[in-house]
C-alpha cells in the first residue's frame, strides 16, 4: 500500500499535500491537501482545512472539509467545521458541528 | 510455508510514518516514531526514532534535522544531529553539518559536504601513543 502515513506519535505543523492516500494516526496542524482518500483514525487529531477524495473520519477534525467524493463520519468521530461533499454519512455516536453543502 | 506468513494487521506499523513520493510537507515534523521520507520535506524534523531519506526524496531546511538514526539515500540539506548512526548510502547526498553521532558511515558513491563533529573512542594504542608524546 502506497501513500502517506502520519504515525501515532508524530505531529506535522504546516502544510501536507499528496497525490496519494493520506492516513493520519497522529496530529496534523495547518493544512492537508490530498488527491485521493483521507483517513483520520480514532485518536488522531487534525486541526486543519482538509481537501481530498473519499474521507473516512474516526478521529477529530477542526477545520473545513472539502471532498470531491464522500465524507463518512464514523462513530467516535468529531468534526467542527463545514463540509462540502457530494455525499456524507454521519454515524450514530459521531459529533458534528458545522454546515453541510452537498453541492446540488 | 504459507502458514508462516503473518497477517498484516493494521496496527503493525502504527508508530511508523511515511511521506510518499508524491507528497510535500511544508513545515515542521516532530514526535516519536520512525519516519520514512520518499517525497519532499521543506522544514525542520525532530523525531525520537529512525529517519530514512529514501531514493528520490528531498529534505531541505536551514534548521535542524534530529533523529535517533538517519539513513540517507536521497538528498538532505540541514543541520543534522543523531544519537546513533548516520549513514549515507550510494547516491545519497548530505549538505550540512553533522553533530552528536558516534557512528558515521559514508558509503562509496555517497556525497557529503559539511563539517562532521563526532565523538570517537580512540583505540588504546592510540591513547597510549598520545600519552607518551605528551611526556
Amino acid at each position: 500500500m502506497a501513500g502517506t502515513i502520519i504515525g501515532e506519535g508524530i505531529t506535522i505543523e504546516g502544510e501536507l499535500s499528496s497525490d496519494e492516500d493520506v492516513v493520519v494516526r497522529g496530529h496534523v496542524r495547518g493544512k492537508l491537501i490530498a488527491k485521493e482518500g483521507v483517513v483520520v483514525e480514532a485518536g488522531a487529531t487534525v486541526e486543519a482545512d482538509v481537501s481530498g477524495g473519499t474521507m473516512t473520519v474516526a478521529g477529530s477534525i477542526t477545520g473545513n472539509v472539502n471532498s470531491t467524493d464522500r465524507v463518512d463520519l464514523q462513530s467516535g468521530a468529531k468534526l467542527v467545521g463545514n463540509v462540502k461533499a457530494a455525499r456524507i454519512t454521519i454515524a450514530d455516536g459521531a459529533q458534528f458541528k458545522g454546515s453541510v453543502d452537498m453541492d446540488v | 510455508m504459507a502458514k508462516l506468513e503473518r497477517p498484516r494487521s493494521s496496527t503493525q506499523s502504527s508508530d511508523e510514518s511515511r511521506i510518499d513520493a508524491t507528497a510535500t510537507v511544508r513545515g515542521r515534523v516532530r514526535g516519536d516514531g520512525d519516519l520514512v521520507v520518499l517525497g519532499t520535506v521543506e522544514g525542520d524534523i525532530s523525531i525520537g526514532g529512525s529517519l530514512t531519506v529514501g531514493e528520490g526524496a528531498r529534505i531541505v531546511t536551514k534548521g535542524p534535522v534530529e533523529a535517533d538514526e538517519i539513513e540517507i539515500a536521497g538528498a538532505l540539506e540541514a543541520e543534522v544531529s543523531a544519537k546513533g548512526r548516520v549513514r549515507i548510502l550510494r547516491g545519497g547526498k548530505l549538505r550540512g553539518n553533522v553533530t552528536g553521532t558516534g557512528n558515521f558511515v559514508l558509503e562509496e558513491g555517497a556525497d557529503f559536504a559539511g563539517h562532521l563533529a563526532a565523538d570517537f573512542a580512540l583505540p588504546p594504542e592510540l591513547t597510549a601513543e598520545s600519552e607518551k608524546r605528551r611526556r
